[in-house]
């Protein structure tokens, strides 16, 4: 479950980071180019389908549709949180992954360095 | 909404307001029920998988009518659009029951 | 024309969630207590203790006790103690009766089959003398039985609120027209605003686990709630439910009793034939048809492992123990009503999904209360400056808020407690533990008429803060099982309910704290003119 939470919230994130105002919120000096927009639905429903198919080859389509729903309400609720009390961190989250070398939404944005 | 209207306004709002309010709780209700009735006796499996299979859809449709009839323009439209549709399985119900073909067997 | 749908959605949405918005918070927190019903049954039944018998011994007690008692019934069911649900060993059998008892008792689901069961202990054979409780087992059944009302009446009530909770959901859908533009935002401190966004954060969030519980939960009562699409295949009769629902769950090799008398097999022979098959633990339940007769049959069934409700099964001849096959029952259109049905349930689930699933049934709880209290937050910028002061119905929205969302969690309280204060020789000692929870609900519905609304909100909050922490308290000092000897002997049970009421207490504390905080923090004259922080009522 844990790697399928992992997909779905990097999914998660970054579709959301879509959406002007969550993007406005972790970057404010900045709006996304058209680029970096394709780049993040691209990915975030790269990471969903991923999350949707793994689950379902594990557990069976019952038990998979079930861990998947819980999965993504988890990463919702984190997603949430992080937007409400602390923007910046899903920006940090990102370089993270970047740094570890996994494709994780990418920004255009050097200010967090 | 409704606040600057005369009183004769008001009423019909409230009037039309009802009438949405019965369209779609008890004529939703009737439509359902004959969809369900056609459908359990109209499939082509054993009675009991048809019925289990028009039981399970049921509150599918109740809940399409239901959203329908609030969101349709006109409380004539809501109204003609749930008895319209209820006379025509009524018919097929009918149609069925005389002639004993169920289940297609 | 999209404006106009989308404000007569969030009028629908708004309408549909208030006129049932009590009662199915009072569904939604029984019934998500009931995910850990077993759990509860243990906590109101401290004289049972944790099983450690064998499958063997356990079977071998139950058919003992079952021959003795219940020699000529029509079938047996055995629940070994082999997983979460069944942590004890029950037995139940069933007897058809007369026209006359039936209509006596009216309360079992198939009109004329009689039911009785026991947990009995796998040493002895014997039933357990346990106290008379309804224990988790009621509190989870009040969830769709409500209390007190005849089971139809019930069905039609909760069917009813149900149905406008689905169209609520629904309409609630439509309405968050921005549901991906604002998906994630929560804005804290802000009044109305925050109301309104931790009812639509909190939806989206539980989105499907709600959809499908709503639907699922009205699928359960649908031979109540549309009898037609039975009546037109199975006619009018008093029996076409059973009709039904035995054609449903049709089984290979059933038969009828050949009233030829053969003595039953030993059935823990049987059951150590499947778990070779299966594995060790993987027994869930073992019947029997027509026990004692030549066309005896016994069905061992597997634990279940996905979401249907039944699993695949072993059936032996009663009589010889012969094996006669392994199936799985699944037509398709039966498959997906089980798994349907197995879905809102939930019996398949292990313990971190289980306690997802109660997490979820609490924030649905919270999304009923956030709406509730939002009805009554936006209103009140117009309500509280009319001469007269507010109208009759927002008042009395407001009364049953509070008693309802500060008041339901004082009644479980009450519940819990009454379970180990009332006397053990009481008679009706299980229904004066329901009734108590009722009396106290009541109680909470009338306090806001001899308290300021304000006031009652937190004075109730407290009330169920102490109550909670007192429990752990009073299960120390009327029995010898408190929290620190729980931990000690690893009994997680006991321990883990104990735990998870002082939780709670201390939530219900925080809110009151953090309520008394906020009412002090305005003062008392502009309280009532700057009800809302916002500007002016906004569209959903």
């Amino acid at each position: 479950m844990l790697v399928s939470f992992v997909f779905a919230y990097f999914g998660f994130a970054a579709l959301s980071l879509t959406k002007a105002r969550h993007y406005q919120q972790v970057w404010p000096q900045r709006s996304a180019t058209p680029q970096t927009l394709y780049l993040l639905k691209t990915v975030g429903w790269f990471f969903i389908v991923i999350a949707t198919v793994y689950l379902i080859q594990l557990r069976g389509l019952g038990l998979g549709l079930t861990d998947l729903f819980a999965v993504f309400s988890l990463a919702a609720l984190v997603l949430i949180l992080q937007f409400s009390y602390a923007p910046r961190s899903v920006a940090a989250i990102g370089l993270v992954a970047r740094l570890r070398g996994q494709s994780a939404p990418v920004s255009t944005s050097t200010s967090h360095l | 909404m409704a606040s600057k209207a005369s009183a004769a306004e008001l009423s019909l709002y409230r009037w039309h307001v009802a009438s949405r309010v019965f369209a779609a709780v008890l004529g939703g209700y009737v439509l359902t029920s004959l969809i369900g009735i056609f459908l359990s006796l109209a499939l082509p499996l054993s009675r009991s998988d048809s019925v289990t299979i028009a039981n399970t859809l049921g509150f599918a449709f109740y809940t399409g009518a239901i959203i329908w009839v609030f969101s349709v323009a006109t409380v004539w439209r809501a109204w003609l659009g749930l008895v319209i549709p209820s006379l025509v399985l009524a018919a097929l119900i009918a149609l069925v029951a005389l002639t004993g073909v169920t289940h297609f067997d | 024309m999209k404006n106009g749908f989308r404000q007569s959605m969030a009028w629908l949405h708004t309408w549909t969630g208030l006129v049932v918005g009590w009662i199915l918070f009072f569904v939604f927190a029984t019934g998500n207590l009931g995910r850990f019903d077993t759990e509860i049954d243990r906590w109101m039944k401290p004289e049972l203790r944790p099983e450690t018998a064998s499958l063997a011994q356990s079977v071998e007690a139950a058919q003992q006790r079952l021959q003795s008692r219940a020699a000529n019934a029509e079938s047996w069911t055995i629940w070994p103690a082999t997983n979460r649900d069944y942590p004890n060993l029950r037995v139940r059998w069933e007897q058809p009766v007369t026209q006359a008892s039936a209509e006596h008792s009216g309360r079992t689901q198939n009109q004329n089959r009689k039911r009785t069961e026991e947990y009995l202990d796998p040493e002895t054979a014997k039933p357990v003398e346990t106290r008379a409780t309804g224990g988790g087992q009621l509190l989870y059944k009040m969830h769709y039985e409500l209390h007190y009302l005849p089971r139809t009446v019930s069905d039609w009530l909760i069917g009813i609120c149900s149905m406008f909770m689905l169209v609520a959901i629904i309409s609630g859908i439509i309405t968050h027209k921005k549901i991906f533009a604002d998906f994630f935002t929560f804005r804290p401190g802000k009044g109305q605003r925050s109301w309104l966004d931790l009812h639509a954060a909190l939806a989206t969030i539980v989105l499907p686990f709600f959809l499908m519980m709503t639907y699922s939960g009205l699928v359960f009562l649908v031979l109540t709630l549309f009898p037609g699409n039975v009546a037109a295949n199975y006619g009018l009769g008093d029996d076409t439910r059973t009709t039904y629902n035995d054609e449903l769950n049709a089984t290979p090799y059933e038969a009828e009793r050949a009233d030829q008398a053969a003595p039953l097999v030993n059935l823990s022979s049987l059951t150590a034939i499947a778990e070779q098959k299966w594995g060790a633990g993987q027994v869930r339940t073992i019947e029997v048809e027509n026990p004692g007769d030549s066309n005896a049959r016994v069905r061992v069934t597997h634990l279940l492992d996905d979401t249907s409700r039944t699993n695949q099964e072993l059936v032996f001849d009663g009589a010889n123990g012969a094996l006669m096959g392994e199936f799985s029952n699944q037509s398709n259109a039966r498959g997906f009503y089980d798994h349907l049905l197995g879905l809102h349930r939930g019996l398949f689930a292990g313990w971190v999904l289980r306690w997802l699933y109660f997490l979820s049934g609490i924030a649905g709880a919270i999304i009923i209360a956030s709406g509730l209290v939002l009805w009554v937050v936006k209103r009140n910028p117009k309500q509280l400056k009319q001469a007269d002061g507010p109208d009759f119905g927002h008042r009395l929205v407001e009364a049953l808020n509070v008693g309802t969302i500060a008041g339901l969690p004082i009644a479980v309280a009450a519940y819990f407690l009454a379970n180990r204060l009332l006397p053990l020789d009481l008679a009706g000692r299980g229904n004066w533990e329901a009734n108590s929870f009722f009396i106290v609900w009541l109680l909470a519905l009338l306090y806001p008429i001899v308290r300021p609304v304000g006031r009652a909100w937190i004075e109730q909050f407290w009330v169920a803060a102490a109550a909670f922490l007192l429990l752990p308290i009073v299960n120390a000092l009327t029995t010898g099982r408190h929290l620190l000897h729980s931990l000690q002997v690893h009994d997680w049970i006991f321990a883990g309910f104990d735990l998870t009421v002082i939780v709670a207490g201390l939530l219900f504390a925080w809110i009151a704290i953090h309520l008394s905080r906020r009412a002090q923090q305005v003062p008392a004259p502009a309280r009532r003119r700057n009800a809302s922080h916002l500007p002016s009522a906004q569209e959903v």
